[in-house]
């Protein structure tokens, strides 16, 4: 087949939006089907995928989903990093770039990893849209956002009809129920609470002509001493971090304690946040 | 599959230890000259290879396996695998100067054609492995 890097680049293009499959076959297909005894390259159907956390300053695993190509001397790789929605095409040929078939993978290992970092960094900034402090003032509610050197946002402060909801998380637990009623809830450990983009649109409250997007928080209360401790019972990497198994844990009334939309107007500011399980619209506090 | 050293024809296999080829063994591949393979070429020799593994074993690459899918997906679009792409993927990914086999659109062989010296996979047809 003939092509060229911009035909590639639509290609790869095409799939990120949606545009061959759709939104959920493509969400299923850019996953994995099978390791490889590289822990650093993982098989699906047919990507060839790439895992490093060495591309970002907070070492998170990004996901490189690659496919590669050989003709004789014509070495190709088309390539796309959902996480970032970015695409990526390198088309050689010759002799100098077919000593071990290696080169194509060289070139594209290096457009991502010097990329890479500019983009996050270029991301932080737009990020910083999301900060600042947001208030209901006649309920007494108010929730901070910030923007520090770790993955998605932090939630510095978040308080609900005058309780400190942040660092009292731990006891939306039905295991501290007991406690609750007794009245004696102990110590509760520091908390850190962190949003994550959670790839879904809301709803546009009271018709205002704003769009809502869903993020979903962690609240986070082992530290680093504690994850270190727990790493160092573990053959596997990171194998403290369980906070996946939390997702779904602190409800009221169908809704997660750990949804939150923001509100974007028509000129990408964030007006609003909101909690659907509090039942409270914070609006940017100027 | 295109890669067996049994298509090629070199007297020298024998003095490398190996046994003379099957009568009616793999013939076709595209490459060194040899004729492109079609579809029922590759049924009629797969069906005499044994299993890599068995299934679900665990991921190996197979350029066959390709070409085995573009069987699969021409049978089921009741078309030729080129012309399902061209409809489905290129004409809605927006791929104008992608094609299988030339002379492709306009001059672009002639004018845009990045052919290193010493290449010989040029425009070859390679049959059934444009899958």
């Amino acid at each position: 087949m003939f092509s060229t890097s911009n035909d590639l680049i639509a290609f790869a293009s095409a799939i990120l939006e949606n545009k061959l499959l759709s939104p959920a076959e493509t969400r299923r297909w850019m996953k994995p089907e099978a390791f490889t005894s590289s822990m650093g390259t993982s098989m699906g159907l047919a990507w060839e995928i790439w895992r490093g956390d060495n591309l970002t300053t907070d070492n998170r695993v990004i996901d490189v989903y690659t496919k590669a190509g050989d003709l004789g001397g014509y070495h190709a790789l088309v390539g796309a990093i959902p996480d970032y929605d970015l695409t990526l095409a390198v088309l050689t040929g010759g002799k100098e770039v077919s000593v071990n078939n290696m080169a194509r993978h060289f070139i594209s290992s290096a457009v991502v990893s010097t990329l890479l970092p500019a983009i996050e960094d270029a991301g932080r900034v737009e990020a910083q849209l999301y900060e600042g402090t947001f208030v209901d003032e006649e309920s007494n509610s108010t929730i901070t956002i910030a923007l520090d050197n770790g993955p998605g946002l932090k939630i510095e402060a978040f308080q609900v009809r005058g309780y400190d909801v942040l660092n009292n998380f731990p006891l939306y637990n039905v295991n501290k129920l007991q406690s609750l009623i007794s009245g004696d809830v102990g110590e509760i450990p520091p908390v850190e609470a962190r949003l994550y983009p959670g790839g879904r649109v809301g709803s546009d409250p009271d018709d205002q002509g704003l769009t809502e997007s869903i993020w979903r928080a962690i609240f986070d209360t082992v530290t680093d001493e504690q994850r270190a401790e727990m790493d160092s019972q573990l053959f596997f990497p990171s194998g403290s971090c369980q906070t996946l198994f939390s997702m779904d844990r602190s409800w009221y009334d169908r809704t997660a304690l750990a949804e939150f939309g923001f509100l974007i107007n028509s000129h990408s500011n964030i007006v609003g946040v909101r909690s659907r399980a509090f039942d409270v619209n914070l609006v940017r506090d100027c | 599959m295109a890669l067996d050293l049994a298509i090629f024809p070199f007297p020298g296999w024998a003095d490398m230890g190996l046994p003379e080829a099957s009568p009616d063994g793999p013939s076709c591949s595209g490459l060194g000259g040899t004729a492109a393979c079609e579809y029922d070429d590759v049924i009629y020799h797969l069906g005499k290879a044994p299993p890599t593994y068995l299934p679900n074993y665990g991921p190996v690459y197979s350029n066959l396996a390709y070409a085995l899918l573009s069987m699969v997906v021409s049978n089921a679009a009741g078309e030729s695998f080129e012309d399902y792409v061209q409809t489905n993927i290129f004409d809605v990914a927006g791929m104008p100067n992608s094609f299988f086999g030339g002379p492709g659109p306009d001059d672009i062989m002639e004018t845009q054609g990045f052919i290193p010296q010493i290449e010989t996979t040029w425009n070859v047809p390679i049959g059934v492995y444009e899958g």
